[in-house]
Order: structure tokens, then sequence, then C-alpha cells
């Protein structure tokens, strides 16, 4: 069963996207959270990091962590 | 305060995530069932899509609006969502690996 040999390995990658995407994104949650002075954790959504000066990072969070939520589907 | 992004296509995307995290997490779990290498993982699933449902409706409805009675802990009630949905996540991608 050679395709069932090869589908394991690409089952077995894509399936990392399952356990980095969550942490990239709460990492990158946890450091902006620190960098800036008035977010708070417990008051703020995650979302409104994207409403500050530096949101790019916070939308290419976004964008990264949903790339890779469809790469652990596709596992 | 009410944020730039709670604009009504953040908040139709956030109700279309979350909703379809917590059913499509129900509607694995009953495909685990039926497979022995998935069969143990089948409860905790289950139990974490209706988590994350019951959460975001504790989130959405009680906690993100200004005057919502857990506005306060909105940002707190929110991570304790992801945190549930992201272990759930890395506990399946895990088991992955391995089968």
């Amino acid at each position: 069963m050679p395709k069932l040999e090869w589908k394991r390995p690409r089952t077995s990658t894509l399936a990392l996207a399952g356990i980095v995407g969550p942490i990239w994104f709460t990492t990158l949650v946890v450091l902006q959270g620190v960098l800036l002075p008035d977010y708070s954790h417990v008051r703020l959504p995650i979302s409104a990091l994207a409403a500050w000066p530096t949101g790019w990072i916070q939308n290419v969070t976004f964008c990264i962590a949903g790339v890779l939520t469809i790469a652990f589907a596709a596992a | 305060m009410a944020f730039p992004t709670e604009t009504a296509p953040h908040v139709i995307g956030a109700v279309m995530v979350f909703t379809a995290t917590g059913l499509g997490l129900i509607v694995f779990s009953r495909r685990m069932i039926a497979d022995p290498r998935w069969r143990d993982l089948a409860t905790y699933t289950t139990f974490t899509g209706i988590a994350v449902l019951l959460l975001f409706v504790v989130v959405g409805f009680f906690a993100i609006d200004d005057g919502a009675p857990l506005h306060a802990w909105a940002g707190f009630l929110q991570r304790v969502l992801c945190a549930v949905w992201f272990t759930g996540l890395i506990v399946i991608a895990l088991r992955l690996r391995t089968v």
C-alpha cells in the first residue's frame, strides 16, 4: 500500500501545525501584552491588540494562525 | 470602551470561528467513537466542544459589551476559552502524529 505509507509522514507533518499554531498564537499575544503597558490581559479581548499602533503584529498573528489551522485540518 | 475591532465583519467572523470550532469538535468526537485508535479521546473532545460553545456564549453575551456584567473580565474569559480550545487542538494533534 504505497499511498498509505506515503500519506503517514504527510499527516504527521501537517499535524505539527496543530501544535505550532496554538503555541505561536499564545506566545505572540502574551508578548504583545507584555510590551504594551496599557494593555490588560484580564480586561481586554485579544482582538484589541489589533487596535494599537502595533496592531499589524496581531493581524499577522491571526493570519499565520489561520494558515496553520488550515494545514492542521488538511492532516 | 468600544474597540474599533468590534465591527460587523469582526463579530460575524468571531461567531463563525467559535461556533465552527465547538461544533466541529463535537462532530469529530462522534467519529472518534467508531475508531478504536481514537475512542479514548471521544468524551474529552465532546466536552471540549461543548465548553468552547458555552464559553463563547458567556464571552459574547455577558462580557464583551460595555456594561455587560462580566465586562471587567472579558479578556480573562476569552483566554479561558482559547486555553480550552488550544489544549484540545494540541491533544488531537499529538494523537494524530502517532496513529
